[in-house]
């Protein structure tokens, strides 16, 4: 049976090191085999994530950080992130903007909604100060 | 990403590499503008060449948003085309096939823009 892969960093809350986070999310996709959609869901999950945190949760570069731990096993990958940004829980977001004709929604609150829909389960807790959010999604 | 424009018929086509992310979705904004406004200008429509288009986040699809106004500002019109995997899988569930016309490939997209009547000087 194969074994479970994981990994976690922690990265400084500016928009200058979500490369970081991509080279650690990248090496984890190969060490757990990963296949390139699976990965690139992923990728865009953390991306959504961490720009999030950094531009509502800090409004901007900031020298909090953000904890990323993966998790794979049985064709799932775990995530679960940790960020000090005002409390906000992403997943509690409406998906109303869906039934307004695209040209004529908001810009904003896609990257949420595009998380939520990647994810096949999520939880939020605002913990000690943290936000912290566990989703899993199938790879 | 340097857009390089080739024109075919009627449209002008623009090929996309890599990514459309966060890092350098206003570069690819500052790109794309004075293409818009060419291809308007000149009659053309826009075929955006996303065969080499690999990853968009949201940062890339409020991007093709912007673009899509701008060309109606302008009463221009454009399309895309050839998308991979991963690109076709967040238009669908952002629904934004429903606000760029897709097709399959870049040819389907020429062929169609140039039979709709795009291309004659204004």
């Amino acid at each position: 049976m194969k074994n479970q892969t994981q990994a976690e960093a922690m990265f400084p809350a500016k928009l200058g090191a979500w490369h970081l986070a991509r080279e650690f999310l990248e090496r984890f996709c190969a060490e757990a085999s990963l296949a390139r959609t699976p990965s690139l869901r992923l990728n865009l999950i953390l991306e959504e994530l961490f720009t999030n945190t950094v531009n509502h949760g800090h409004r901007g570069d900031s020298d909090f950080l953000i904890w990323i731990s993966l998790s794979e096993f049985d064709r799932k990958v775990v995530v679960t992130y940790l960020d000090q940004g005002v409390p906000f829980n992403p997943l509690a977001m409406s998906k109303a903007q869906l039934d307004v004709p695209p040209d004529e929604r908001k810009i904003g609150g896609l990257g949420v909604y595009l998380t939520r829909e990647l994810t096949l389960d999520s939880s939020y807790a605002y913990l000690y100060g943290r936000n912290r959010l566990q989703l899993v999604m199938a790879v | 990403m340097s857009l390089v424009p080739t024109i075919n018929g009627k449209a002008m086509i623009l090929g996309l590499k890599g990514r459309l992310d966060q890092d350098n979705c206003e570069v690819f904004r500052g790109e794309l503008a004075p293409h818009l406004e060419s291809a308007a200008r000149e009659g053309l429509a826009i075929v955006l060449d996303l065969s080499q288009l690999e990853y968009v986040s949201s940062a890339g699809l409020r991007c093709f948003m912007l673009a899509v106004r701008q060309t109606k500002a302008l009463n221009g019109r454009i399309v895309v085309a050839a998308l991979q995997p991963m690109v076709a899988e967040i238009f669908q569930i952002s629904r934004f096939n429903m606000l760029l016309e897709v097709f399959a490939t870049v040819a389907a997209a020429v062929s169609a823009v140039s039979m709709d009547g795009f291309g004659t000087k204004k």
